[in-house]
C-alpha cells in the first residue's frame, strides 16, 4: 500500500518558514553580517560604559543621545536589512547588508561631528 | 446585315453548354447544404493534465518576463533623465564629501581599534556610489518613483555632515 504514496520530498527554502527559508547561503550572508554590526554594537556599549564611568552622573543630554545613537543605529540598520532583504536571494541580501554597513559607518561620523560641533562651537 | 448576323459575330459556338459554366464560389456552398450536414463531435469536458498545468504556467513565466523586459527597456521620460542626473550629481558631491573629511582626518593603524576606525571611515567614503549601485540594482523592473524615493532616501541619509560642519 505504501509503494503508491509520493515519496515525502524536504521542503523548499520558499516553501518553509522564518529563518529556515532563507536558504543555507542566505542564513551564512546574514550571521556573517550580522558579526560586523554586532560588534558595531558592542563598540557602541563599550563608549557608554566608559563615558559613564568617566563623567559619572555628569552625562549631558546631548551626550546621552550620541551614546545611545551608537548602540541604536547599528541594531537599528541591521534590521531593516534584514527586512528588506527577506524576499532577496543571496546576492541581494549582500549587497543590502554590504549597503547598510557603509551606512551605519557613515551615520555614525555623521553623529560624532554634529556633538563635536554643538560640544565645541555651539 | 439582320441582328442576328450581328449576335452571330459576338458570340462563338458551344457558349450555351451547360457543362462550361464557371464554377462559383456559391456553388460548392450549395452542394454542402445539400449534403447532410456530418455529425458534430461531441465536446466532452476533461480535467487538465499536468501537461496542460505545465504549459499555461509556462506561458504566465514567459508573458512576466517579457512584461519585466519591456518595463527595463522602456525609454525614460526627461522629467526622469533629469531627476537621474541631478541625484547622481548629489551622491558625486556626498563621496567627495567623505573623502575629504577622511584624508583631513586619517588615522594611525596604530591598534586594533584604530584598525576598525580606518576601516569605518573606508566604508563611509563608500556609501553614496554603493548606495546608488544598490538601489539601481535592486529596484530594477520596479516602477521609476520606487526608484527615485529609494535614490532620495539615500541622498538625506548619507549627507556628509562632517564635511559640511568643517571638520
Amino acid at each position: 500500500m505504501s509503494e503508491n504514496l509520493p515519496a515525502p520530498t524536504s521542503p523548499t527554502p520558499s516553501e518553509r518558514s522564518g529563518f529556515a527559508s532563507q536558504g543555507r547561503l542566505g542564513l551564512i550572508i546574514i550571521i556573517a553580517f550580522a558579526l560586523g554590526y554586532g560588534y558595531a554594537v558592542v563598540r557602541g556599549f563599550a563608549l557608554l560604559f566608559s563615558n559613564v564611568q568617566n563623567f559619572g552622573g555628569d552625562v549631558s543630554g546631548i551626550r546621552w543621545f550620541v551614546l545611545i545613537g551608537a548602540i541604536a543605529v547599528p541594531a537599528v540598520v541591521f534590521g531593516l536589512c534584514l527586512l528588506t532583504s527577506w524576499r532577496l536571494p543571496a546576492w541581494g541580501k549582500a549587497v543590502v547588508f554590504l549597503c547598510g554597513s557603509t551606512v551605519v559607518a557613515a551615520l555614525t561620523l555623521s553623529l560624532y561631528s554634529l556633538v563635536a560641533f554643538v560640544f565645541f562651537q555651539g | 446585315m439582320t441582328p442576328d448576323e450581328d449576335d452571330d459575330a459576338l458570340s462563338w459556338a458551344g457558349d450555351t453548354d451547360p457543362t462550361l459554366v464557371p464554377v462559383t464560389t456559391s456553388a460548392p456552398a450549395a452542394r454542402k447544404t445539400a449534403q447532410p450536414a456530418p455529425e458534430a463531435p461531441v465536446e466532452v469536458p476533461r480535467e487538465p493534465t499536468a501537461l496542460d498545468i505545465a504549459e499555461d504556467a509556462e506561458d504566465a513565466a514567459a508573458e512576466a518576463y517579457l512584461e519585466a523586459a519591456e518595463r527595463d527597456t522602456a525609454q525614460l521620460s526627461s522629467a526622469m533623465l533629469i531627476a537621474y542626473g541631478i541625484l547622481a550629481g548629489v551622491y558625486l558631491l556626498e563621496t567627495v564629501g567623505w573623502l575629504v573629511h577622511v584624508l583631513r582626518n586619517q588615522i594611525a593603524a596604530a591598534s586594533v581599534f584604530q584598525v576598525t576606525d580606518q576601516i569605518v571611515q573606508f566604508l563611509a567614503v563608500a556609501s553614496a556610489p554603493l548606495w546608488l549601485a544598490a538601489a539601481l540594482l535592486l529596484t530594477r523592473g520596479r516602477v521609476a518613483r520606487t526608484r527615485v524615493g529609494w535614490l532620495l532616501l539615500g541622498a538625506f541619509v548619507l549627507v556628509p555632515w562632517p564635511f559640511v560642519l568643517g571638520k
